[in-house]
């Protein structure tokens, strides 16, 4: 159903032109050319003080958007990497005993810097100094995520992305730090739907609600959860998918059930059949797309999915 | 690792550090540190859960990658700010406290609608609450203002799906709309309850 509010739709061209004007603000700053190596600073800084910039906000920007030198970009490139070294393998360690961990890291010196250019010594091998850290840092849970990543591009022959990004198959994985509890959904009809037992779950009817109807649909862990959970929820028609907007709908206790519950029409959805997949894990980690839910099914490691087919009525 | 730092870290740098400047956010901070962390995110969201968002990118589909990484970087920072998670700037006015400001200062709707200040929030929230999915496709249909039937070749999507997205825009900028008039409307009347308020502004 399109909309037939042409207020609401001159609106929506507006917030269009003007991502279109942020684009070549962007695009003709001689901030971003001074970071793309375009310009060098003093330049940038005569045209920006041309342009009435503020000395203040000159200072800021040469400092903010001059390419990172070769020991911050080696910095960042242990920062991403060290999260190899925190990755407990698969018979040690207590992966929740990470939860919430922050680590931090520093820009290399000098002598590291050397040293790594002599012995090409693996970031990975690197101890890391917290103690000495400044601000560098990166979530566990983060670092656990992106592992599996950093892999592939550390394996990567290439020197710059091209169309063979997806290296999925045979490539090489490591163990998934944070692992959430087991969670079971509780709809507002009373049916249930158990994790890990996915043959045996009982095909039950579409719930069926009205735009008016309130609903209410909890999850809740089988343990008591430890660190932060969230959850995202998408409508699923065949093989395709939205993201929904449950934001606003979704209180968490302490124990780390989540609730989600409104009125149907919360959920911004037409008339029709969907299934609602609710899904659970560490903010993080979750899905931002419907189509990760449609391709990883039920549960993907650090996160797990929860369904309930649902018909809103006219 | 260190080939896609560099190779990617410039669009990201300008990305980040523009959108940082623009929001007036540089009071008190080191630019390097905060340009860093910014930037350090960006690429942890881009190699998250296997790579998905970087791998998510198909150089068929007619976006560069440099194209695809601003977006990605746009919406990571805006959701970062907006979230207030790790935000460098937990001591400055909340994004809400912000659009209040902002509110007191527009007088008619037309001044509203012709108000970059509330584009760029209404343009920043759209950034905060789709996923890069959703911004790819708003970016393609009202940025760009390509046709459905380019957008479905693009995407692989079907029609339908993609007048679904496009109801979904509509909706969504309509609530945002909505909640913004909501958030001028209880500040008016704040003010007019209490006109003494230590916490009225004057302009």
């Amino acid at each position: 159903m399109e909309s037939e509010d042409p207020e609401i739709d001159a609106l929506v061209a507006a917030i269009g032109e003007r991502a279109r004007d942020y684009d070549r603000e962007l695009e003709d700053s001689p901030w971003a050319a001074l970071a793309r190596g375009d310009l060098d600073a003093d330049a940038a800084d005569e045209r920006a003080l041309e342009a009435g910039m503020s000395e203040a906000e000159r200072e800021w920007a040469r400092a903010a958007f001059a390419p990172l030198d070769e020991d911050e970009r080696g910095g960042l490139v242990d920062a991403l990497l060290a999260g190899l070294d925190d990755q407990p393998g698969e018979d040690e360690g207590d992966a929740e005993a990470n939860d919430g961990k922050v680590v931090p890291f520093r820009a290399k010196t000098e002598a590291e810097t050397e040293a790594e250019t002599k012995t090409r010594d693996s970031a990975a091998n690197r101890a890391h100094d917290p103690g000495s850290s400044p601000r560098w840092w990166v979530p566990g849970g983060m670092i656990a995520a992106a592992a599996a990543a950093i892999l592939l591009w550390v394996a990567w022959p290439g020197d710059a992305p091209g169309p063979e990004l997806d290296l999925g198959g045979d490539a090489p994985t490591v163990a998934v730090a944070d692992p959430v509890p087991t969670f079971v959904l509780e709809t507002d009809g009373g049916l249930k739907q158990m994790r890990g037992a996915e043959d045996e779950q009982p095909k039950v009817a579409a719930h069926r609600y009205q735009r008016d109807t309130e609903f209410e649909w909890i999850l809740r862990p089988k343990l008591e959860v430890e660190g932060d959970i969230s959850v995202r929820a998408f409508a699923l028609v065949g093989s395709s998918g939205l993201p929904l907007a449950i934001e606003d709908l979704t209180k968490q206790s302490k124990s780390g059930s989540i609730r989600v519950a409104g009125t149907i029409g919360d959920l911004d959805l037409e008339p029709g059949r969907y299934t609602i997949a609710l899904v659970v894990g560490r903010p993080e980690a979750l899905p931002t797309q419907a189509s990760e839910v449609l391709a990883d099914g039920e549960d993907s490691g650090p996160w797990q999915v929860r369904r309930v087919d649902i018909v809103i009525e006219d | 690792m260190r080939a896609l730092v560099d190779r990617l870290l410039p669009v990201i740098q300008a990305e980040v550090g523009f959108a940082l400047l623009r929001g007036a956010r540089i009071e008190g901070r080191d630019p390097r540190q905060e340009v860093r962390d910014f930037s350090q995110e960006v690429f942890v969201h881009l190699l998250s859960q296997g790579g998905k968002t970087l791998r998510s990118w198909d150089p068929e589909r007619g976006r560069s990658l440099d194209s695809f990484v601003r977006l990605v970087a746009r919406r990571q920072v805006a959701a970062i700010l907006r979230s207030g998670r790790r935000n460098p700037w937990s001591d400055k006015p909340t994004a809400d406290e912000d659009l209040e400001r902002g509110m007191e200062a527009q007088t008619s709707h037309g001044a509203r609608l012709e108000s970059r200040e509330r584009l760029d929030r209404l343009l920043g929230w759209l950034h905060e609450r789709l996923d890069d999915r959703g911004m790819l496709l708003f970016q393609m249909l009202y940025v760009e203002e390509r046709g459905v039937d380019e957008v479905m070749a693009a995407t692989g999507m079907t029609r339908d799906a993609v007048y679904a997205w496009r109801s979904r825009f509509r909706k969504l900028v309509a609530k945002l709309a909505a909640e913004e008039g909501e958030l001028g409307s209880k500040k008016s009347d704040a003010q007019r309850q209490i006109p003494d308020s230590p916490d009225q502004r004057t302009h």
